[in-house]
């Protein structure tokens, strides 16, 4: 009764057209086999030369980068690898968007569980920070995806900047844009790495000084998923869950500044062609409408900017705070005494990573700030002859205004913010130090 | 009178007799359509003097039909604004007559006008109170945490004084507002003549039911607190006298007293909130002018436009900026008294955030409570600098101007743009700009670390103590 397609053809004809229709159907399915494994030898053939040379443009440079943020479920955008930026889009129906929202539903119960635990212990300055580093990160993995969704756009503004710029002359040129991003990328990823081993190799060292199970890879397990078995009994898959959701967490939180640093570069990178191109010309007699498209140029550049900076100023933001924040807590942290080896090892490298890494995001950040205003001087070479209503308009306009990422446009990244933010380190360090009592790391839980 | 005319006619024909007749003609249609353009105007203007006096004479009757006239806006401040004074005067503020009529040229302010005598009452009422409050303060402990109410009134009354102050002033400043509006290029849809007014209505909204409930959950805690340290078997007693701990710490219980000291008690807590309200929706209109004139630069962004086009735009771009330098001058009071208030009041709670609560409910209120205060001071500072923000915005645009329309007239601009400063400020003591917020956030952060250590845990559930908050 359930099965109405299966009842017998009754005559010739319907089991013939039966036939008929079976044999089309096997035949669509054999041309698309076929087709998909036409596809795939395309995409296997051996690599040209022209696969390996760079085009110079940003979207191409940070394609691998991103690429490797999507398998971390960051930055859901179809397209990447695509050749221009017209391949990107964003979509709700993507497997990537799912696979960043499923991430972000796993962060948000993990970060209702550290609370919970935090809660129920005392709150302090220092044990708020799982709950900082579990907030932070869920607000930067919302950041991203609201992001991924005007990427498309911002990056085809970003090709059409791009085209407008001077040619390259050579091929070091056009590849130094994209060495220069997968270099800082993969230090800061291989730094990070060694982090988190190192982390995890303290983590076992307690974990073995007081076991809480008997198994030794247990307990390891158990005090890293601490705030998932302070409700759940323990079971091996919701170890590895936390583990994951652990590991994930961690390369978010570097990732945040990755990012940050790369869009630094990028746009640091255009001004600087901008600036050559104008240093080669600026001492000769240009005509008017060069200076015109110079101008127009810059303008283009600043508009870019401006909307990057729209997109990208709330992750500024968290970033910089984040690193406040973990700074003068490992600061803090570092008048305790260190309990063993391992554990100097790690706090050491892990507060100099945090220090060396904040300090990059800074200076990579505020270099846009200081590559716009390089102009500027230029201009004042201009002989007197070729001065005109043109090149003074483009010299009132540089003086004018400050270009340079900004954290939500509360503050705007310059050089002069990093003695300011080292200023206020030592401020807060100095009155929290006062509240400092020295904490046992090596207490084994409840006792 | 003929022998008159007569006269004239002959005067003409002396005064004509070297003109030729071609001349003669077009000094005769020159005169005829000068007498013409006198009677057009005149009667144009006798017209709308009797369209105006209709306007006003025109009783509105009971319960009269709807129209969709009623529900369009024409995006002027005025209108956007009326509904929300008209609550500001349920509770004795801005006693100003006409609010919520048409045109701001209905306003007027009287002192022999029934709001503002009850404008004058509340204020002799907070004054009353004010004695009250500084008789106990005085006569216990002075520490930063139990001045307190003293700094609550203190701040109230001088808002209420102020917001007389202004509303004697309201009516010429409405008028020069609504004309400098009505000169920038007007919106072309509802939606968007609408959305000023929706922002300022959302605004009062969602500040008043998030201080309502602040409210309500101050008297539960109040209730709860009462009734564990029940002094007589009177609930409501006990109620009252706990709230009402400076008046009764003169008198003896009467229900009078503790009546007024109720309703004084809501007034207050009313106009607190509604100074940071006040600022905010201030700060909404002016951007929403800025926005405007915004809009339509880049509507035209980067097209060749006519020099009178710029020099229209920078007039209106300086009349804006009058606007705000009015209005600035007008309400700095109060925008000072509303940023120094909340940061009182931020680092006060922060610090009793120390004490351990006693109950649920003294926690659900007080985390609330500094929840609300925390996003309010953000909100008003946000929109405040938001005016900032538009204003230099328009910087953004000039920019653009290609090289073929860039005349005198739009360097001019750009440079009053480019050296201008635009924003409303603290009785000029500071700016309210974006960068405002992290100096204001640094700045509690830094006294409340300080005020840590001074620090002693009380006991908030302390029958002596009535610190009930």
């Amino acid at each position: 009764m359930l099965r109405p397609r299966c009842r017998r053809p009754r005559n010739l004809l319907e089991r013939s057209w039966r036939i008929l229709l079976l044999e089309l159907r096997s035949q669509n399915w054999i041309k698309k086999l076929g087709q998909r494994n036409e596809r795939w030898r395309a995409a296997q053939r051996y690599g040209t030369r022209q696969d390996f040379s760079h085009n110079g443009s940003f979207h191409e440079a940070v394609g691998a980068v991103l690429v490797m943020a999507q398998c971390f479920c960051v930055m859901p955008v179809r397209g990447i690898l695509a050749s221009t930026p017209d391949g990107l889009s964003f979509s709700w129906h993507s497997w990537r968007t799912w696979y960043c929202v499923g991430y972000m539903c796993t962060t948000v119960l993990d970060t209702i569980f550290t609370i919970n635990q935090v809660v129920h212990g005392k709150l302090d300055v220092r044990n708020m920070e799982p709950i900082i580093f579990h907030v932070s990160i869920l607000l930067a993995s919302v950041q991203f995806l609201h992001l991924a969704r005007k990427w498309p756009k911002l990056m085809h503004q970003w090709a059409c900047v791009e085209q407008g710029l001077p040619k390259f002359e050579n091929w070091q040129q056009r590849e130094h844009l994209a060495r220069k991003i997968h270099r800082v990328t993969f230090v800061l990823m291989m730094l990070s790495l060694t982090e988190h081993l190192l982390s995890i190799v303290s983590a076992i060292h307690f974990a073995n000084y007081c076991p809480a199970r008997k198994d030794p890879i247990e307990s390891y397990f158990y005090s890293s998923g601490s705030q998932i078995f302070f409700i759940f009994p323990y079971s091996a898959w919701l170890a590895w869950l936390g583990k994951a959701q652990n590991v994930l967490l961690t390369f978010g939180w570097s990732f945040m500044d990755i990012f940050v640093m790369i869009i630094g570069i990028g746009l640091s990178e255009l001004l600087a062609r901008h600036t050559i191109c104008l240093k080669s010309h600026a001492e000769r007699d240009m005509s008017e409408a060069f200076w015109t498209s110079t101008r127009t140029q810059y303008r283009l550049i600043v508009e870019l900017i401006i909307e990057v900076d729209e997109a990208v100023s709330g992750l500024i933001m968290l970033s910089f705070a984040n690193n406040l924040y973990f700074i003068c807590l490992q600061l803090l942290k570092s008048i305790n005494k260190m309990p063993s080896m391992a554990h100097a090892v790690y706090f050491y490298f892990s507060l100099s990573f945090l220090l060396i890494r904040s300090l990059a995001v800074l200076l990579y950040v505020s270099a846009v700030n200081e590559r716009a205003n390089e102009p500027l001087g230029l201009l004042r070479l201009v002989p007197a002859a070729t001065y005109n209503e043109e090149v003074a308009r483009f010299g009132n306009e540089l003086a004018g205004e400050e270009v340079a990422l900004s954290g939500l446009r509360f503050f705007s990244v310059t050089r002069k913010l990093v003695l300011t933010v080292a200023g206020t380190i030592v401020t807060y360090e100095l009155v929290l130090i006062q509240f400092h009592e020295d904490e046992k790391e090596w207490h084994c839980g409840t006792d | 009178m003929k022998f008159l005319q007569k006269f004239d006619l002959k005067f003409r024909g002396l005064r004509n007799k070297g003109k030729s007749p071609l001349l003669r003609k077009l000094d005769l249609m020159h005169e005829s359509s000068l007498k013409q353009t006198v009677k057009r105007n005149y009667s144009d203007y006798i017209s709308r003097l009797e369209a105006e006096y209709e306007a006003r004479n025109h009783r509105p009757k009971y319960l009269p039909r709807s129209t969709s006239e009623k529900f369009k806006y024409n995006g002027s401040f005025h209108e956007a604004v009326g509904k929300v004074f008209l609550v500001a005067q349920f509770f004795a503020m801005m006693p100003v007559k006409g609010i919520s009529g048409p045109l701001p040229s209905e306003l007027s302010f009287a002192w022999r006008n029934w709001r503002t005598l009850y404008c004058l009452l509340f204020i002799l009422s907070t004054l009353t109170s004010i004695g009250f409050t500084s008789y106990k303060v005085f006569n216990g402990l002075i520490t930063f945490n139990n001045i307190e109410p003293l700094i609550f009134r203190g701040c109230i009354l001088l808002v209420c004084v102020n917001a007389l102050m202004l509303a004697k002033k309201w009516p010429a400043l409405m008028m020069y507002w609504y004309e400098v509006e009505q000169d920038l290029p007007q919106y072309q849809t509802q939606v968007e003549k609408s959305r000023m007014a929706y922002t300022i209505h959302m605004v009062m909204f969602v500040g008043m039911m998030l201080s309502l409930a602040e409210h309500l959950l101050s008297m539960i805690s109040a209730i709860s607190y009462s009734n564990y340290c029940h002094r007589t078997d009177d609930p409501i007693r006990n109620f009252l006298t706990t709230i009402n701990d400076e008046i009764f710490y003169v008198f003896n219980y009467s229900v009078p007293l503790a009546m007024w000291g109720k309703i004084q008690n809501v007034y207050s807590t009313f106009i607190w909130n509604y100074m940071d309200i006040f600022v905010m929706i201030i700060s909404v209109g002016l951007a929403a002018n800025f926005r405007q004139l915004n809009d339509n630069l880049l509507k035209f962004k980067g097209m060749h436009m006519p020099p009178t086009y710029w020099s229209e735009r920078r007039i209106q771009y300086r009349n804006l900026c009058t606007v705000c330098e009015k209005l600035d001058n007008a309400i700095s009071l109060i925008t000072m008294v509303s940023f120094s208030n909340n940061l009182y009041f931020i680092c006060v709670q922060l610090l009793r955030s120390l004490n351990t609560m006693p109950t649920v409910t003294h926690a659900v209120y007080f985390y609330f409570s500094l929840m609300f205060l925390i996003g309010r001071t953000l909100a008003v500072s946000l929109y405040s600098a938001s005016v900032n923000d538009e204003s230099r915005r328009t910087l953004r645009y000039l920019r653009c101007v290609p090289k073929e329309s860039w005349c005198p007239e739009v360097k001019r601009f750009t440079e009053e743009v480019n050296s201008d400063f635009v924003a409303l400020t603290g009785m000029k003591f500071f700016n309210l700009t974006r960068k405002l917020v992290l100096s204001v956030a640094g700045t509690i952060v830094t006294y409340e670390l300080v005020l840590i250590q001074f620090h002693e845990d009380t006991d908030l559930w302390d029958c002596d103590q009535s610190v009930y908050a």
